[in-house]
């Protein structure tokens, strides 16, 4: 969970850092800049797609990331995706050659780190699977209906207690 | 001791907080960005050739800058460019490479990574689901001052001393030949780097911060009396304690340390105990692995040591300067509620003398919670209240309200409407029956307004985000000035 939130964050930090060095890539002096800029613009946004859904929790609920469903129904076909091992090695690989020049040298660290985590993960047998809809927690006593939408049958002096809904 | 907006703002600290943490990430972005083109200079300066494709003012920029990362080699001249020509290895002449053998560059790395695991683990999911994450990784926050104080001291950002920009014009020099500068009245530039600034912004923060860790390992040291623990159902345990010259205000929370179960754990509670009474006591509820190992090691016979770092204000401590006062608390958030209802009734009992009026006056109080499960000590606790209050004859003083959210099935519906006519509830045994559903805040704030028009309504809020938001909005924004009442609500919201 940790290793996802690392791995956002960089690859917001690489996205970002690959704009500045597109953007200093234009002037005389940074040619170099230009070609890894582009590179670490275009992995920045493919690694906050793969990255923004958020796994599901082993236990309890997980609070879902705001549209986090549009991209986690295509993490559920991409194949390799939810295995943690994959994912760090791919990103360990995919941000070495970021790495070389300073603009994106930050995200792709942040991002490495992110992969040294994941792999912690997967040596504990994580995996990512999506989140189901929230489990109700019911409580002890049997068959609870839901809240209903009008208040209990009162006697008829108590029917117009204002401070009811 | 100062005025009610001051003190509002202050129970804001966990906002500004986190103001300063965005405004400090946002800045660190800034300042790398900047200093990746800076870096990239000082290191290109050493493989820029001159082309024959250059024109003429390329030519002399090139020229410029081959002459100005050679002053400083020869003795009695001051450099401009940190990166040295004659440091051992090419690396240092990669600009990655400068990053990290730069003095500004490694501490600079260091300072950030230790705020991106700060920040990382210190998003809601991360602080709700593992807490420790966020908890140990947060005092990383020590090497990040640390390293930022001496992040500047070898003074690598340099320019031209003001007494060199007498003598030596760059606007104009700057376009001549550096071959031909001694000619040209352009003696060589002299240059300083900027002495580190940062530590005389940080110093007196970090000063009151080790002040306030050093009085808690003082009151580690003191000793806390258990004098009863008591089981409630619903595993919840309540500890009265005593220690010596301890005073604490209504609604107040503890630190509270057992070296038994963790040394480095310390976890608030807050003080169900009122002001007036002789102990100060907590009722804990049993969720976490913490609090598990509490239950087990009380009570004994040999009662473990405590420790207790407080107490530390909250919103809730301002109940007694307003005239009215309604309470708002959903689920575990009634605590700081427990507090301040018994010092009520101290309070109201001690005044009973009519030159000693309390500046409030009534109470309006409003427990929301899915069901009374893991807080019948509290429904007991008002069902005490109730009888003293009725005994002196202020039992207008306080009106509650209680609202049970979860649904009902047939058995209950059944119960209820049986005993409909009862004096007392069925559920609490309290007179005033409880609600079912949720509180129309509209009606209840328009009827308060209604009812104590020309007053100053403190509105206190302890419990779940969402709700406080609702109530927030109501009170402030809808109800403050209508109907030229002059009635104004303020709204406290304790941090949960």
């Amino acid at each position: 969970m940790w290793a996802n939130e690392t791995a956002l964050l960089g690859s917001y930090v690489l996205s970002i850092g690959g704009i500045i060095g597109i953007m200093g890539g234009l002037l005389k002096n940074f040619m170099f800049w230009l070609p890894i800029g582009i590179y670490g613009l275009i992995f920045g946004i493919i690694l906050v797609i793969l990255e923004y859904p958020r796994g599901r929790k082993n236990k309890g609920n997980t609070a879902e990331r705001r549209f986090q469903s549009c991209t986690a129904t295509l993490l559920t076909k991409l194949p390799f995706v939810d295995n943690y091992y994959f994912r760090a090695i791919a990103y360990f690989i995919v941000c070495i050659p970021s790495a070389i020049i300073v603009p994106t040298l930050l995200g792709s660290v942040f991002v490495i780190i992110g992969s040294g985590i994941y792999l912690g993960a997967a040596c504990h047998n994580e995996k990512w699977a999506p989140v189901s809809a929230r489990t109700e927690v019911r409580s002890q006593s049997a068959d609870v209906t839901q809240p209903p939408s009008r208040p209990p049958p009162r006697l008829p002096q108590n029917v117009n207690n204002p401070n009811q809904i | 001791c100062c005025p009610r907006r001051i003190r509002r703002i202050l129970d804001k600290n966990i906002k500004f907080h986190r103001m300063c943490a965005y405004m400090i990430v946002l800045m660190t972005l800034i300042h790398y960005f900047a200093h990746s083109f800076n870096v990239d200079f000082f290191t290109s300066a050493y493989t820029s050739k001159i082309l024959v494709t250059d024109s003429n003012s390329v030519i002399q920029r090139k020229r410029l800058v081959a002459r100005l990362i050679q002053i400083g080699n020869a003795p009695n001249e001051t450099y401009l460019n940190p990166i040295r020509s004659n440091v051992v290895g090419t690396f240092y002449h990669f600009s990655v490479g400068a990053v990290f053998l730069l003095t500004g560059g490694w501490t600079g790395v260091i300072i950030t990574l230790s705020l991106f695991f700060m920040v990382t683990s210190s998003v809601e999911f991360i602080r709700r689901s593992y807490f420790e994450v966020f908890w140990f990784t947060h005092h990383l926050f020590i090497v990040f001052y640390g390293f930022l104080v001496v992040h500047g001291i070898s003074m690598q950002v340099r320019g031209q001393t003001a007494a060199s920009l007498l003598v030596h014009d760059p606007k104009r020099c700057s376009l001549i030949n550096p071959a031909l500068w001694p000619q040209n009245n352009c003696p060589t530039p002299v240059f300083a780097g900027s002495a580190p600034m940062t530590w005389k912004w940080v110093i007196a923060p970090m000063v009151l911060y080790v002040i306030e860790r050093i009085i808690r390992l003082v009151r580690f040291n003191q000793q806390v009396e258990i004098l009863k623990v008591i089981k409630h159902p619903s595993r919840v345990i309540e500890i009265q304690m005593r220690k010596k010259g301890f005073n604490a205000e209504v609604g107040q929370y503890v630190f509270i340390m057992c070296p038994q179960l963790s040394q480095l754990e310390w976890h608030p509670f807050t003080l169900t105990s009122a002001p007036e009474e002789d102990y100060c006591s907590v009722h804990v509820r049993i969720v976490g692995d913490w609090t598990t190992g509490l239950s087990k090691v009380l009570p004994s016979w040999k009662m473990p040591k405590l420790a207790i770092d407080g107490p530390f204000g909250t919103a809730s401590e301002d109940v007694f300067n307003y005239p009215v006062a309604i309470c708002v608390g959903s689920g575990i958030g009634v605590t700081p509620f427990a507090s301040l209802l018994k010092s009520v009734w101290y309070v109201m009992y001690k005044n009973l003398n009519p030159e000693h009026e309390m500046v409030l006056k009534k109470v309006y109080f409003f427990w929301i919670c899915p069901e009374t499960h893991a807080f019948e000590w509290f429904g007991d606790l008002l069902a005490y209240l109730e009888r003293q209050l009725a005994e002196i004859g202020r039992q207008d003083l306080i009106e509650y309200h209680i609202y049970l959210t979860r649904g009902w099935d047939h058995k209950q519906a059944k119960t209820i409407y049986a005993h409909e006519e009862d004096s007392r509830d069925v559920i609490t045994g309290l007179e005033q029956k409880t609600n079912y559903g949720r509180p129309n805040w509209d009606e209840i704030f328009s009827k308060t307004a209604q009812s104590h028009p020309n007053t100053h309504v403190g509105v206190f809020f302890c419990g779940v985000a969402a709700l406080s938001a609702k109530v927030g909005v109501w009170c402030c924004t809808k109800f403050s000035n209508s109907n030229n009442r002059k009635i104004s609500f303020h709204y406290n919201k304790e941090n949960f």
